[in-house]
């Protein structure tokens, strides 16, 4: 019925607080926001997006090892968007994940409770330096048990950002996993079974698996876009980092019929890459009791690396399942309604920002 | 939803957001009630004239009332005195009581004191005294007053008739109701 009586009198902007979603990496900022809408089935547009470059070492692994530097990039990006809440990802590499049960119905006060005993047993730092929340996941209204996703950080990494945050004058309204945030963007909400998120960046590749829209799962292998301009350096002799990207963006893992030089360059570094991808697959495979509903049915490619050419096919073959480059408007717009300002091979970069924004619960 | 930020800014941003609604709600009050007083203006205006057209209508009505009032209070002071008026000239005067019984004076017989009390329907009582030389010329006296019909009663006491010669009197007469002077 409010839903409803919101349809008819939306409320305000002012009291909706609308954010900007803030994806923060060791190398960049990226940020993008949608027009406030009236109705939820309103198209959206795109309000405000860009990146701004973080200095080396500011960000470390995603650890912020200069809070003052990081707090100029915030206020840099508070000055060009003027922004007053912001939603921020936090670094996977910082995150605990666990997936537990609890009782079917247990109260909510509860559960807080229930979780911080699992707590010790799943995070190997104590309870009281880690900030948790908890996510329960789907299930039948007569199940005995739930299962429920926990996400654990510690305190000091989230504090960091938060005083960087404050530092530069914006406020917080969420913080979550990157991944999280990502599989919000590319994820189709009808998706059955499990789905591999592979965030491919400029200094490490994320891996993510999403069940039921959760994520359950989440692990860094240090291998990046900037990696694999090494290699190609080794192999092709020392080039400007833009003529290598066009390299990979337009050669990539294709078998030349000259040469085969640049796909055998990469393949080596690529394929520790697959074989880590492979090994978290067959993981969570045991883990889950190799259960049909939790299978992993796809794999979703992002990250400003994604764009090697070749790559799904490659991961597909090796992998023996469909791997793609995700589409970061899914869940935002049809594209076949709207155009968005951003071409499609800088747009993956933005997966984490376009999930973020697309949040619109506290 | 999964949200790790810190417990005191969830707090901070709760606290923010019922400021808000606050704030928003006050607005939204504000307004109807701007737009009430908009819309009532109008009403306002005409009701407040009306009152006024009123108000001084019954000034009037009321100034009005009042000079009727003082007339009445003049005509029933008017009415009272035309009735004294004409009570006084309803009933002989004091004179013509004086000048009756004088009449019945003789060279021996000397009235010295006339007392007459009136009520509303004339004159109640008279009470002659003087002084008579003897008892006969007393007798005649009482006997002239007697004859008249204006007189119904004269009450000589015989305490009058003590004395032989220079006998002082006083007689109490009843005027006949009827009579006229």
């Amino acid at each position: 019925m409010l839903s409803g009586l919101f349809r008819i009198v939306p409320p305000p902007t002012y009291l909706t607080m609308p954010c900007i979603g803030v994806d923060i990496s060791d190398t960049s900022l990226k940020y993008l926001s949608f027009k406030p809408t009236i109705f939820d089935n309103d198209t959206r547009q795109i309000e405000q997006w860009g990146d701004i470059t973080i200095p080396s070492g500011v960000v470390t692994r995603g650890e912020v090892t200069d809070a003052k530097q990081l707090a100029s990039v915030l206020k840099e990006f508070k000055e060009k968007t003027k922004a007053e809440f912001v939603r921020l990802s936090l670094p996977e590499e910082k995150a605990y994940l666990f997936e537990t049960t609890i009782k079917n119905n247990t109260p909510h006060k509860e559960i807080r409770g229930l979780l911080e005993f699992k707590l010790e047993e799943n995070v190997p730092i104590p309870a009281r330096e880690v900030f948790f929340d908890y996510s329960i996941l789907p299930a039948k209204e007569e199940a005995v048990n739930v299962d429920v996703s926990v996400v654990a950080y510690p305190r000091q990494t989230i504090q960091s950002y938060y005083e960087a945050c404050l530092e530069a004058d914006l406020r917080p309204v969420s913080f979550e996993i990157e991944a999280q945030a990502m599989a919000r963007a590319v994820i189709p909400k009808n998706l059955s079974g499990a789905a591999m998120l592979v965030d491919f960046g400029k200094t490490r590749a994320g891996i993510g698996i999403v069940h039921k829209g959760a994520l359950l799962y989440t692990s860094t292998v240090d291998i990046g876009g900037e990696q694999l301009s090494q290699v190609l350096r080794k192999a092709l002799g020392d080039k400007p980092e833009p003529e290598l990207t066009k390299i990979k963006n337009t050669i990539g893992l294709v078998r030349g019929t000259d040469s085969s030089l640049v796909r055998d360059a990469l393949i080596s570094t690529l394929s520790v890459v697959k074989d880590e991808i492979a090994t978290r697959m067959q993981y969570w495979h045991l883990k889950s009791d190799n259960d049909e509903a939790r299978r992993i049915t796809t794999v979703v490619l992002c990250g400003g690396s994604a764009n090697l050419k070749g790559l799904p096919d490659y991961l597909s073959e090796t992998l023996n399942i469909p791997t793609v480059r995700g589409n970061v408007w899914e869940n935002a717009f049809s594209l076949e309604e709207t155009v968005p300002p951003i071409g499609r091979r800088y747009s993956y970069g933005y997966a984490g920002a376009i999930g973020l924004a697309l949040k619109s619960i506290i | 939803m999964i949200n790790l930020i810190p417990f005191e800014a969830k707090k901070h941003l709760v606290h923010e957001y019922w400021l808000r609604s606050v704030t928003v709600w006050f607005f939204l009050w504000s307004f109807v009630l701007l737009l009430g007083i908009v819309i009532l203006i109008p009403s306002y205006v005409l009701i407040n004239l009306q009152v006024k057209a009123y108000t001084a209508s019954a000034e009037t009505a009321d100034e009005k009332n009042a000079s009727f009032e003082n007339v009445a209070k003049e005509l029933e002071r008017a009415s009272q005195t035309a009735v004294a008026l004409s009570d006084r000239f309803a009933h002989p005067s004091m004179t013509e009581y004086v000048s009756l019984f004088r009449g019945f004076e003789s060279n021996s017989l000397r009235i010295t004191q006339i007392s007459l009390r009136r009520d509303e329907t004339g004159i109640k009582e008279v009470k002659v005294a003087g002084t008579a030389e003897d008892r006969r010329t007393l007798a005649a006296f009482r006997t002239r007053m007697l004859d008249d019909e204006r007189i119904e009663t004269v009450d000589l006491p015989i305490s009058n008739l003590a004395k032989d010669r220079d006998i002082p009197f006083d007689l109490s007469i009843t005027m006949a109701k009827e009579k006229n002077l």
